[in-house]
């Protein structure tokens, strides 16, 4: 394993935000590569730049400067449909919170984006309960949000970031509303797809104990990367 | 439809709403359940209006003289006689025919004189095309055959004082400028109820008016059909027989005042119609908004996973969809019974116009009590009305959730 395909990377990638006149310099040149069957965490205080990046990673902005490539795609050179089109496609999200439709079961809602990937009625079930297996969730595929508690509601979602094969999956704090155990089990999960399955993760968190899962740590502070770890022991 | 899961989203977004979802489907079932009513009361107005006008005289259907429609000259003589006459009455679907032709004189009794335009008819026919004169208030009517004989209406013997078996002087001009003179008897007085229509019913054999014009033949035939919405049709038909050049036209070209008059009150009502759509649907719109607008993050959520503005269009309007199918199935079920019951029973307009008089308009005695239109048409209007209003309301919305920022899913609102 010593060439691995980069699935996301960043080249001098700046961000600014304009508030009227106010303006805040969210990113200021970062460089980072992400390998395939990476596990990072992404850290730093509050307001440094995590969620900036993350939405950047995951195509849902456009940098100010700088270049984004994710999965071999230059972002800047997508439109708003094909960065649509690469999200369906290639990546995978879990956000902190408000993850699931609440109308639809945890297997509709993983079902859900494999009919938006045209994935045909029979497979497409089939796969979502396979997933929610491994996750130890198939107990819970037919329940709806509210059925379900604040820990199974972040598996569900990571079940269904994972359902399409993604090359990446970008999650933003998913342990931040979680308490300690069920932040413990979440990332167990995680950790599951990735070291059976290689899915390559990226998330942020304040939390040090789910820090201690990753097997690579990016230090943010004031939009600069300030450190950036591999750990072969976990 | 349930097999799909954005199909599914979507009726289940509606059902989570439910009080917001009843509410859109009433107000829809209302708007177009009254339009329904509205549809079903001015069809039945606009065919009786026009069975009206035809049994008052004008026909359905009508051959005339080529040229007439333009010059309306009584003096032409059509090139049909006895055997298209025949023919004609010989068309499936057609109730009567009926030949006539006129000559404007001067009836006379003692010192008394009016003018009059004289009807050279066939008794035999006449009455059934002319309802007028199916009831004779005193005496009888026509007899097939006769000669020398006159029906007229009750203000026109007033005028000349004429009682039954009267005899009644009348001088016309005739083809060749002479002047030609009959005797003719009063065998019967029509009283219509509305004076206006009295003063001009002066009825009498055709050989007499064709003695008095100097002209032989008919004028016109006149056709009264069965079924209103088959005059196209059957105009076709007759228009296809041996008729010498004769033209066949229907009752609009005859009257267009009467059809203008029927087009501009479906415009007024369809205007009043569109603007009981146009207050249903912007209430159907601002709850589909609603509906939007709160769920911002789940389509923000669904958004960053890849849901394309198409998707999200599909699932809002599937909810629009749904609305007008159940608001449809809704005012049908209020407005149908309805009209069916009003169909069947009739609205009497002397409940709302109170008078002795009868009901004329523009020379045609309306009847008191019509029957709005009841059938299968109403299923694919409902859907139609409903659907339009529910679909075009959800537009906007659609449109305005595909601007959802899907960045705005990893935003946490504190
Ligand atoms: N849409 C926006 N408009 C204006 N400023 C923004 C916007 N999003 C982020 N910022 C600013 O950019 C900076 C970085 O914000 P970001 O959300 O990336 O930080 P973060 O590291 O995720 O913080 P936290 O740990 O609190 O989630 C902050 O100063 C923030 O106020
Ligand atoms: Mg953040």
């Amino acid at each position: 394993m010593t060439s691995k395909p980069y699935v996301a990377v960043a080249e001098g990638v700046t961000k600014v935000f304009k508030n009227g006149k106010l303006e805040v310099q969210a990113l200021r040149g970062i460089d980072l590569s992400i390998e395939a069957g990476d596990f990072v965490a992404l850290v730093g205080p509050s307001g440094s730049g995590k969620t900036t990046l993350l939405n950047l990673l995951g195509a849902l902005d456009q940098p100010t400067s700088g270049e984004v490539e994710l999965v071999g795609q230059r972002l800047t050179k997508l439109g708003k449909a094909q960065r649509a089109k690469l999200r369906l496609g290639s990546l995978g999200f879990v956000f902190q919170a408000y993850n699931l439709v609440p109308v639809l079961t945890a297997a509709e809602n993983v079902e859900f984006v494999l009919e938006l990937q045209g994935v045909g009625k029979a497979q497409r079930r089939a796969r979502a309960l396979e997933v929610l297996g491994e996750l130890g969730l198939a107990e819970l595929a037919d329940r709806r949000p509210n059925e379900l508690s604040g820990g199974q509601q972040q598996r569900v979602a990571v079940a269904r970031a994972v359902a399409s094969r993604p090359k990446l999956v970008l999650a933003d704090e998913p342990t931040a509303n979680l308490d300690t155990d069920n932040a413990e089990q979440l990332m167990q999960a995680m950790e599951t797809l990735h070291d059976e399955h290689g899915v390559t993760f990226v998330f942020s968190t304040h939390d040090p104990r789910v820090v201690a899962h990753a097997s690579r740590v990016v230090r943010l502070v004031d939009g600069k990367i300030t450190s950036d770890e591999r750990r072969e022991e976990r | 439809m349930t097999g799909s899961v954005s199909a599914r989203y979507a009726l289940r977004s509606l059902v989570r709403n439910g009080r917001r979802t009843a509410l859109s489907i009433i107000g829809v079932a209302v708007g177009v359940g009254l339009g329904l009513l509205a549809i079903s009361m001015i069809r039945g107005a606009d065919s009786m209006t026009i069975n009206a006008a035809a049994g008052g005289g004008m026909g359905h259907l009508r051959v005339v003289p080529a040229g007439w429609t333009e010059s309306r000259d009584d003096d032409l003589r059509l090139a049909s006689g006895a055997d298209a006459l025949a023919a004609i009455r010989g068309v499936e679907g057609i109730a009567v025919a009926s030949p006539r032709a006129r000559v404007g004189g001067l009836l006379g009794l003692g010192t008394r004189a009016a003018h009059a335009e004289l009807t050279g008819v066939d008794p035999s026919t006449e009455p059934q095309a002319l309802r007028y004169v199916r009831d004779v208030s005193a005496g009888r009517y026509l007899r097939a055959g006769e000669r020398g004989a006159i029906v007229i209406g009750r203000a026109l013997a007033d005028r000349l004082g004429a009682e039954l078996d009267d005899e009644l002087v009348v001088t016309a001009l005739d083809a060749g400028g002479e002047m030609q003179s009959l005797l003719l008897v009063v065998v019967g007085v029509v009283e219509t109820g509305s004076r206006e229509i009295d003063a001009g019913i002066a009825q009498v054999p055709l050989a007499d008016v064709e003695q008095l014009s100097g002209r032989d033949g008919f004028a016109e035939i006149t056709i009264v059909v069965d079924d209103v919405t088959r005059i196209d049709a059957l105009r076709q038909r007759v228009s296809g027989l041996e008729l010498g050049g004769d033209e066949v036209v229907t009752w609009a070209e005859v009257a267009p005042e009467l059809k203008q008059n029927i087009d501009s009150k479906a415009g007024f009502y369809n205007v009043a119609i569109m603007v009981v759509l146009l207050l249903v649907l912007l209430g159907v719109a601002s709850a589909q908004l609603t509906g939007v607008l709160e769920r911002r993050k789940e389509f923000a959520v669904l958004a960053a996973i890849g849901m394309r503005g198409v998707h999200l269009v599909r699932v809002v309007l599937t909810e629009g969809v749904a609305i007008g199918v159940a608001a449809a199935g809704l005012a049908l079920l209020w407005a149908g019974p309805i009209a069916w019951h009003l169909a069947q029973d009739g609205i009497d307009l002397r409940t709302f116009w109170k008078s002795d008089e009868g009901m004329a308009f523009a020379g045609v005695l309306i009847e008191p009590v019509f029957y709005p239109v009841f059938g299968a048409w109403l299923v694919p209007t409902a859907l139609g009305l409903s659907l339009l209003a529910t679909v075009l309301a959800s537009l906007y919305p659609a449109w305005f959730a595909t601007k959802t920022d899907p960045a705005l899913a990893l935003r946490v609102d504190r």
